[in-house]
């Protein structure tokens, strides 16, 4: 069977660092949307749904943090749930790109 | 899949930049299409922000002081935590108890899956790769990288969580705290003991 990237237990890695930090703002608000989207009377996505979209990252699953992986998780649910489109998406992200430069 | 982003190649310092762009494109689509309001996600914000290991603490100083609490706490973690007014909602929830002989420690190697109900969100080092992968491999060197050394002889366990079932540790009352309140026990009781990478001390 091969191993997934997400299937680390038991793998050899360094010293734990036990110092933790406070969220950034959006991780928080990220968790926020994922929760409401997650309540039954939306139904619009599922743990499972979230974990898969997070293991299909593969490569890119360690290069970025466990808040981005919800994020981008997020998107995906919507994309392939036909919620949103990746057009839109990319149209917004541009925008707000440019509302900040 | 076409039905992926291209998110691939992004320059590495543009990365954080380019998810929290993402988070906020998202948020104001949905609200736009009327999935939820700003106030929702406001709301939702606050509710989580509220939600601290301090629950935890308040079960585990119940189950110190009251022996058939602690027993029903044991054999149906959801049910007692109800009890208390704690939503724990549609999961297990298995309390794992401390003794002279076995110390208990929790994890979930394949994401970060904590009993949030209870804990708030896990902190920064549980989702680490670090601990996912060494806790349950060498859990008495990891546990001594958190400053908590055990005596030799007693065993520990690591209980590997999934999306539908969580742990909680319940640690054992620490010596000097005999006559204690409910509230003053409950204190004495960090996040990294309900998770059991630490031991409840009496200050």
């Amino acid at each position: 069977m091969i191993r997934r990237v997400h299937d680390m237990g038991g793998l050899p890695a360094g010293r734990v660092q036990p110092a933790d930090h406070e969220l950034e703002p959006y991780a928080k608000r990220a968790q926020a949307v994922m929760a409401l989207l997650r309540e039954a009377r939306r139904n619009m996505a599922r743990l499972d749904e979230m974990r898969r979209n997070t293991e299909d990252l593969e490569d890119r699953y360690l290069d970025i943090s466990y808040d981005d992986r919800v994020v981008h998780s997020t998107a995906q649910i919507l994309i392939q749930r036909g919620i949103l489109s990746i057009e839109e998406l990319g149209q917004k992200m541009s925008e707000l790109s440019e509302a900040s430069a | 899949m076409n039905d992926r982003l291209n998110d691939g190649g992004q320059p590495e310092e543009d990365t954080r930049g380019y998810y929290k762009r993402m988070q906020s494109a998202v948020e104001e689509l949905l609200i736009l299409k009327g999935v939820f309001t700003r106030e929702d996600v406001d709301r939702t914000v606050a509710e989580i922000e509220a939600r601290d290991y301090r629950r935890g603490a308040v079960v585990v100083a119940r189950a110190w002081v009251d022996a058939a609490y602690r027993a029903r706490l044991l054999q149906n973690g959801r049910a007692a935590c109800e009890e208390l007014g704690l939503k724990v909602g549609p999961l297990h929830l298995i309390v794992v108890e401390n003794t002279d002989s076995v110390h208990n420690v929790i994890v979930c190697t394949l994401c970060s899956c904590y009993p949030r109900m209870l804990l708030g969100l896990p902190p920064e080092w549980y989702k680490s790769g670090e601990y996912r992968s060494r806790v349950v491999r060498e859990p008495r060197k990891v546990l001594e990288e958190f400053g908590t050394t055990l005596p030799v002889d007693v065993r520990i366990r690591v209980h590997d969580s999934s999306a539908d079932m969580r742990y909680l540790v319940l640690p054992m009352r620490p010596a000097g705290t005999e006559g204690w309140s409910e509230e003053r026990l409950a204190e004495v009781v960090t996040r990294d003991c309900l998770v059991g990478t630490a031991l409840p001390k009496a200050a």
